[in-house]
């Protein structure tokens, strides 16, 4: 939910480009979906993203990676600005992932002149059951 | 302890078995009970541009491991069979530097018997000038051990 209409719609941003110029998200394989709801992120489950081996679950820092990846995606999207700082986030761990893809989506919360506040929420079969979760504090370095 | 039981052999082969942690060449450098240090080599893959420094979330990921370590090193932690991650809270300060191996100190400053609580920063040349700090929370699994026969 954003804080007021925006006076006119974002440029929009080729967010696959915006994340294929990042090394980390291509090694990482983060891929751009869009559906009605607007644009989400995809984690291709790998081997090598796997912390417990036991359960096995994704590595629980990747997972926070995502979720910074995935407000800054959302940023620009929304807001259509990419020159961005990301301030600090807050990651909250939800429920045991499994070796399977993951998607995101990230909800501007409110947008200042300068900061955004920013909520990324990870899940894997069911957008209602999500994994992880984030806040993120993003300074937005232009204007669109 | 045994005097040839290294607690950082020790506690590098442990999370050896995490196959993020050797895809990343991530390694302990330092452990104690409840603190310890870990070390990122430096690897362009990790970069946030072209040429540029590490990536926060790279950081993030190494700050994560550490704390967990910490946790996994403390007496506390030593009672139970597992523990969780509640939530990671990371603040970056500044960007780190394009080339640079990435350190990451955590100390489990207080546990009981269902939670801890991890204090930790990344640095790259000197421990008092880091480019993040975090704090995490953890909840501690009960022990799985009958208290009566």
């Amino acid at each position: 939910m954003t804080s007021r209409p925006l006076r006119s719609s974002p440029p929009a941003v080729d967010l696959q480009r915006f994340l294929d110029e990042v090394p980390y998200a291509r090694h990482l394989g983060l891929r751009v979906e869009h559906d009605a709801a607007g644009a989400r992120l995809v984690l291709p489950f790998r081997d090598d993203l796997v912390g417990n081996p036991h359960l096995p679950a994704i590595h629980g820092g990747v997972m926070g990676a995502f979720l910074e990846l995935a407000a800054l995606v959302g940023v620009a999207h929304t807001l259509g600005v990419t020159d961005t700082r990301l301030v600090d986030v807050e990651v909250d761990y939800l429920r045991s992932t499994r070796p399977v893809d993951c998607r995101a989506r990230a909800t501007i919360v409110r947008r200042g002149r300068r900061v955004a506040n920013v909520r990324a929420v990870a899940w894997q079969d069911d957008e209602a059951r999500p994994v992880t979760a984030c806040r993120a504090h993003v300074i937005l370095r232009e204007e669109p | 302890m045994a005097a040839s039981e290294d607690p950082v052999a020790v506690a590098n082969a442990k999370v050896s078995v995490m196959p993020h942690y050797v895809a990343t060449a991530t390694s302990v450098t330092a452990c104690e009970e409840g603190r310890c240090t870990m070390r990122l080599p430096w690897d362009e893959r990790f970069a946030s541009a072209p040429g540029g420094a590490l990536h926060s979330g790279a950081i993030l990921t190494l700050l994560d491991n550490a704390c967990g370590l910490a946790v996994r090193s403390s007496a506390a932690a030593a009672r139970v069979e597992s523990f969780a991650t509640l939530d990671l809270r990371v603040d970056h300060l500044r960007p780190a530097s394009p080339g640079r191996d990435l350190h990451a100190t955590a100390e489990c400053h207080f546990a009981d018997t269902e939670v801890a609580f991890v204090r930790g920063f990344a640095w790259e040349e000197a421990a008092e000038d880091p480019v993040a700090t975090c704090s995490a929370s953890f909840k501690l699994d009960t022990p799985r051990v009958r208290l009566r026969p």
